[in-house]
């Protein structure tokens, strides 16, 4: 009896130890790290599927044949094997301190942006739109740059952007940008706000720009929207490899919605730099940085790449010592279309 | 007060003389415990499963699900340093109970039984306050915290070592103990294969027992002879395969070199220098035990018995030392502290014991005490770099790196009937922290994958007998090798393959090279600091079926 007495208190004994560590063992303070939410499943398109896109920087002026600058634009761009274009339309706040967002006669009304996007899209090309906050009317870098009351920016970004999510969203736009380059306050609560107003009305899918020295991850500009960044990353020679490395820092599927640089001898060093002090453009400069940038991104898997700029004109411009940020008709050019037309050709 | 009693042949003095506070005799053992216990835990939620846990459990739940449906099991026993049989399932069932928490919590367990071995040991050996010594010195050290908040064989193990220890040292008591020696060394064996290292000390101890020299002798004689017996007999009832384990996991374990368990080579100074970091103490006071037995002329038992405890302590170095790897260490060192600790219990006693003051004496067991004590704040402070499943780990991938890679992973784990390869030291990490449940023929290493060559006969699991061949010959029902992995992936045969974890070694490179020329496959990721994969059409299919 004894020796069943034991036994029995020998398994109370386990069965109690097991009970309590059971329980224990849902505490939540003993719990490792949280795993965080999953992502939906995505599949990301191959690199013969990239994304390859033009920039057109659509600042307008009274008066302006909108119809024929749309058509010479897309034509040009059509005629550098290019199958997407990003058109960016301008607005503008009341100065460095201010807080209301207005447009301006640059910038294209939602009628006019919709003429070149029906002209993009007879033409086959994927149209992205993106509203681009004017820097003069700042008087600094976006990225720097904060409103002073974020509810009344918010407000009235929202006004000014609804017509045009109306438009895209009634001609199948299928990637609108809510923000572009507005670091200081892209984590802003406002975002999810200003996104959920825009949903109400179109119904694509929603982006967001950021530079590429930004703190990178989701939810810039609100929850839920596709991630773009602007590639001005400084970068050496030999560009292949070092455009290779960097674009493997980014998640594959990543457009990069700006690559650019100016014909000046220097200009690996400072892409972002628009501006130099030169005597003599050296297009060289724009031709191998768009080649290795092209090359990188269908080696990397991106998602596409877009090249920075055209402006809306009848007579597209190759770089000149005022305005050293354009290539048309010049190596630049001819870089991107080589590219572009290697990429078409691997497509089949 | 006396601190040392005359030894193990005189148990009922040693009831006799740790009657000295008859109602508070266990009140520092439950301190010691508690501490122990609570030094332990708060490392439980310090990591998420790390490679070795996420193993044993995945591989504890495939071999239930395969006892209870069938369908094999990729010789866990081949390369698995333990019985699969034993611990894995063991944690699979905690695991069921409660998550990685209650699998840790089983190994705190573990090894509070193993420090109150440890006071029980030395207690039947020297005495009640040495035990007390000895059970602080092991509970204080960080290795002990670790292995008890880690949910390997580890504190299983080490808490049947000391088991068998106990047993060695009661076997003076009666034939019962000297019985139970052979079958719980076979436990202790079974368990973890690494405990063989202490087979001849658990054998030894017992043989010290045996009161005079001849019978020691033939003590130890007649129980290493019946220990090798019941061994080899075991071997030979598990099969060819468990030889294979236990010859390629510890007999004759590669030496230092890079290999596919992660072993590198490391020079001899870096060996010691880490044992010294993580157990120094312990062997210092060992050795000092070790030199008091042999100046003040004790009797042969009790410097053989000092002498066993310590050269115990060094076992796991001097072998480390021979294969050059410090792979395991901070593991296995802990069981050879266990030994020295009871040596360490005794020097120290035996210093209190020269006091011959009785009130400095008093104050030379609160120094002790409080010695105990700076010692285990000492390696408190260690614990948390030495906690291999630990944010501050050395060798573990951070969680940081890992969870958004898990949970990027975890929707696409879910394709049904999808195979995934994972080329790296995450592989059984991945499953385990999603809480997916692949079987293991779905589920492909970048080791070793036997692939079924289409239109042989031969099935995923390998369980339709047929020549595996390393390149595609006419007889061939399956593919091993090279040849396997890259006719795979032409076929589209994995719909997730991963490289994040990064083992390094020849045959990534050929399926990173297979997967970049094959067409369908899409780089997903590279979330966790290296590519993943997915197969499109595969995953298109489905989303067009389930919207």
């Amino acid at each position: 009896m004894s020796g069943l007495r034991r036994l029995l208190a020998a398994g109370a004994g386990v069965a109690l130890l097991m009970g309590g560590c059971a329980a224990a063992s849902h505490l939540r303070a003993l719990q490792p790290a949280h795993m965080p939410a999953s992502p939906p499943i995505t599949i990301p398109s191959s690199g013969t599927e990239m994304q390859r896109g033009i920039d057109l920087d659509a600042y307008t002026y009274p008066g302006q044949d909108i119809a024929a600058a749309a058509r010479a634009d897309i034509a040009y761009i059509t005629s550098l094997h290019a199958d997407a274009v990003l058109i960016s339309f301008p607005f503008f706040v009341n100065g460095q301190h201010g807080s209301r967002v207005y447009a301006t006669s640059a910038t294209p009304a939602p009628a006019q942006i919709a003429v070149i996007v029906r002209d993009a899209q007879r033409a086959e090309l994927r149209v992205s739109l993106r509203p681009l906050l004017d820097e003069k009317s700042i008087g600094t870098a976006r990225r720097r740059w904060a409103p002073v009351s974020p509810t009344v920016w918010f407000q009235s970004y929202q006004q000014f952007l609804t017509p045009y999510a109306v438009m895209a969203d009634r001609l199948n736009v299928p990637v609108f940008v809510v923000g572009t380059e507005l670091t200081r306050f892209s984590r802003s609560r406002h975002w999810a706000v200003l996104d959920a107003e825009l949903r109400m009305r179109y119904h694509g899918t929603l982006a967001c720009v950021d530079n590429w020295d930004a703190p990178h991850g989701t939810g810039n500009c609100g929850p839920g929207t596709q991630q773009l960044i602007d590639a001005y990353h400084p970068l050496l020679p030999p560009l292949t490899s070092t455009w290779d490395a960097y674009d493997q820092t980014l998640e594959p599927g990543t457009v990069e919605a700006e690559v650019g640089i100016a014909a000046a001898p220097d200009a690996y060093s400072q892409p972002y730099v628009t501006h130099w002090p030169i005597t003599q453009l050296d297009v060289a400069v724009q031709a191998q940085w768009f080649s290795a940038a092209c090359h990188a991104a269908a080696a990397e898997h991106l998602g596409g790449i877009y090249f920075w700029t055209l402006g809306l004109s009848q007579e597209p411009s190759g770089p000149t010592l005022a305005d050293q940020g354009n290539w048309a008709d010049s190596a630049g050019a001819r870089a991107i279309s080589t590219c572009f037309a290697a990429l078409e050709r691997s497509r089949g | 007060m006396t601190v040392l009693t005359r030894g193990a042949a005189t148990p009922p003095a040693v009831r006799a003389q740790t009657s000295i506070w008859p109602g508070l005799r266990w009140l520092p053992v439950v301190v010691i415990l508690a501490a122990q216990a609570a030094l332990t835990i708060r490392l439980i939620p310090a990591g998420i499963a790390s490679h070795d846990e996420s193993g044993y459990i995945y591989a504890g739940h495939q071999l239930i699900h395969e006892l209870w449906h069938g369908g094999g099991s990729p010789y866990y026993e081949t390369y698995f340093s333990g019985a699969p049989v034993i611990y894995p399932v063991l944690a699979a069932m905690a695991d069921h109970l409660g998550g990685l928490v209650a699998v840790r919590l089983m190994s705190t367990f573990f090894m509070l039984t193993a420090t109150a071995l440890s006071f029980a040991t030395a207690r039947r050996l020297f005495g009640y306050f040495p035990g007390i010594i000895s059970a602080g010195l092991f509970a204080g050290l960080g290795l002990t915290q670790d292995l008890g908040a880690y949910a390997t064989y580890d504190a299983m193990a080490i808490m049947i070592v000391a088991a068998a220890t106990y047993c060695a040292v009661r076997s003076a008591d009666s034939n019962f103990w000297l019985l139970a020696v052979p079958a719980v060394i076979l436990a202790a064996n079974a368990t973890k294969y690494a405990t063989f290292l202490f087979d001849p000390v658990v054998i030894a101890l017992a043989a010290t027992q045996a009161g005079t020299w001849p019978a020691a002798a033939k003590r130890f004689f007649v129980l290493s002879l019946a220990v090798v017996s019941v061994l080899v007999f075991c071997v030979f009832l598990a099969g060819a395969a468990y030889l294979k384990g236990i010859l390629f996991t510890t007999l004759a374990r590669p030496a230092g070199e890079q290999s596919i368990i992660g072993a590198t080579r490391q020079p001899g100074g870096v060996i010691t220098a880490e044992t010294w970091d993580w157990v120094g103490v312990i062997l210092a006071l060992g050795v000092v035990a070790l030199i008091l037995t042999v100046c003040t002329r004790q009797n042969g038992e009790r410097t053989a018995v000092v002498t066993t405890l310590v050269v115990a302590g060094m076992l796991v170095t001097f072998e480390a030392l021979r294969l050059h790897s410090d792979e395991s260490m901070r593991k296995h060192d802990d069981y050879g502290a266990w030994f020295t600790c009871i040596a360490a219990g005794y020097s120290v006693a035996y210093l209190v014991q020269l006091i011959k003051a009785r009130h400095l004496r008093y104050a030379g067991v609160v120094l002790a005490l409080g010695g105990v004590a700076m010692s285990g704040a000492h390696y408190t402070a260690l614990a948390a770099s030495t906690y291999e499943a630990g944010r501050n780990s050395e060798i573990s991938w951070p969680p940081a790196k890992l969870l958004p890679f898990f949970a990027t992973m975890r929707p696409y784990l879910t394709y049904p009937g999808g195979r995934v390869l994972v080329g790296g030291v995450v592989e059984d990490q991945l499953p385990y922290a999603d809480h997916i449940t692949i079987p293991w023929y779905d589920y492909v290493n970048d080791v070793y994958f036997k692939y079924p060559i289409p239109g042989r006969g031969g099935d995923a699991s390998g369980q339709v007998p047929g020549p595996a061949c390393t390149s595609l010959r006419p007889r061939c029902t399956y593919l091993e090798g090279e040849q396997a992995y890259q006719a795979a992936i032409r076929a589209g045969w994995f719909a997730v393959i991963s490289l994040v974890g990064n083992h390094g070694i020849v045959l990534d490179t050929v399926i990173h090279q297979a997967v970049t020329h094959t067409p369908g496959y899409v780089l997903l990721t590279r979330a966790g600091g290296a590519p993943t994969w997915i197969y499109a059409p595969a995953y298109r299919h489905w989303e067009s079926r389930h919207g």
